[in-house]
């Protein structure tokens, strides 16, 4: 009877023993996985890793704040702007992103090299282009296929033949 | 009476001393990481920068002129490649006919050809990502690699994002894409580095019609200020998204 019992216990006792062994293997293996899958600065301020908005802010910026950046160096050009139909643009709507070239002014040229094609994307004649809005051209028609700068100066762009009589 | 170990008994005993020892461990590796992301970790803490602040972004669809300038500008700032028919903002041209209203966007508005149809209803109408208050494309991924930040706009964690392509299928707009070479979700963030730097998004920058306006709707800016005086619609509100570009004479065929 008592032999019986005793063996009864045992039992118990070993079978405890191994739901514990297990119930702490799986918390470990829980633990492991939670330090080492989830990254450090997830659920920071929301279900998604923190530190990304550092990374994403982070980011090198190509395009300058505006034209007072470019005028700077760039005084007699923004002056021959000014007051003229192209005097609200951005220098880089055309000139493209400035901001390596305000670190490397000698290194990084924002030269315009061909107009035809890049003046066309705002004054190509196009039916949905309100005239009221833009002057607008049969590109080819109106230049035979030159180039604009042999007539208009895009700083001053009504002024004819090169741009210094107006 | 000295008691005898067997092999059995001693790699139960040595298994559970493990057990026991290593649960602490783990415990307080888990307790650290929960008190460095209360404190602060990085040297922003961004719920005080966001504080104050909540973006929004108008279109004025009668100044668009459809140049293309902002497609441009909008793949140089954000490396995305030129010739890749893939876009963070792209122009529509809407052109009402007879037989229906044809859409067309050739290289995402950059190239319009001069079109055949002359009369009836044309027009051009400015596409970007909404920044929905409630975003679908959040809600459906499954890696926790995009999110809203507190200011409202919505990002992708490039090194989290597995590219699976849900928040492709759930944006109602067509907003996102797989980026061609890091192969992972892309999408418009307003260009939120350079906003973070006080400077306004590169399509806003070089558009040459101002039909692009981007603000702090908590701040008297321009954008709230068309809010308040002008008629405005968004895209798709019956998809409850709550999208927050606000578009200025959006006529009743766009989608």
């Amino acid at each position: 009877m008592a032999k019986a019992k005793e063996g009864g216990s045992g039992f118990t006792r070993s079978a405890l023993f191994r739901i514990g062994t297990l119930l702490g293997l799986v918390l470990v293996i829980f633990a492991f996985v939670r330090t080492t899958a989830v990254p450090a600065s997830f659920g920071e301020y929301g279900r998604y890793r923190g530190d990304n908005i550092t990374e994403n802010v982070n980011k090198e910026a190509g395009f300058t704040k505006d034209n007072s950046v470019c005028g700077k160096c760039h005084q007699a050009e923004l002056q021959t702007l000014a007051g003229n139909e192209h005097q609200a643009l951005n220098c880089e709507s055309c000139h493209g992103p400035g901001n390596r070239h305000t670190e490397q002014p000698a290194a990084v040229s924002l030269k315009i090299t061909e107009t035809a094609e890049l003046c066309s994307s705002c004054h190509a004649e196009i039916a949905a282009r309100s005239e009221d809005k833009i002057a607008t051209v049969r590109p080819f028609m109106h230049s035979g296929g030159g180039d604009c700068v042999m007539c208009h100066n895009p700083h001053r762009p009504l002024a004819r033949i090169g741009g210094e009589v107006q | 009476m000295k008691k005898k170990i067997n092999r059995r008994e001693f790699l139960i005993t040595s298994c559970r001393l493990l057990a026991t020892a290593i649960i602490p461990v783990s415990s307080l590796g888990l307790m650290q990481k929960a008190s460095l992301a209360n404190g602060a970790v990085e040297d922003t803490d961004w719920a005080k920068v966001w504080e104050g602040k909540e973006w929004g972004f108008a279109v004025d669809t009668h100044k668009c002129i459809g140049c293309g300038m902002c497609v441009k500008a909008c793949k140089q700032e954000n490396h995305v490649p030129l010739d890749d028919e893939v876009y963070r903002t792209w122009v529509e041209r809407y052109i009402e006919t007879e037989q229906g209203v044809k859409i067309d966007s050739p290289d995402g508005g950059r190239k319009f050809p001069p079109n055949e149809v002359a009369g009836g209803k044309q027009f051009f109408v400015p596409k970007l990502c909404n920044q929905c208050k409630n975003p679908p494309c959040v809600q459906v991924c499954p890696v926790g690699a995009t999110y809203r930040t507190g200011d409202g706009v919505i990002l992708v964690d490039d090194k989290r994002c597995v590219g699976c392509r849900y928040c492709i299928q759930a944006c109602p707009y067509g907003a996102r894409f797989l980026h061609p070479e890091t192969h992972v979700a892309d999408k418009c963030t307003w260009c939120y580095h350079r906003v973070m730097k006080g400077l306004n998004p590169a399509c806003v920058t070089v558009c040459p019609a101002g039909a692009r306006k981007f603000g702090n709707l908590k701040d008297h800016s321009e954008v709230k200020e068309i809010l308040e005086t002008e008629r405005i619609r968004t895209l798709k509100p019956e998809k409850g998204t709550k999208p927050m570009v606000f578009y200025v004479g959006l006529d009743e065929v766009v989608m």
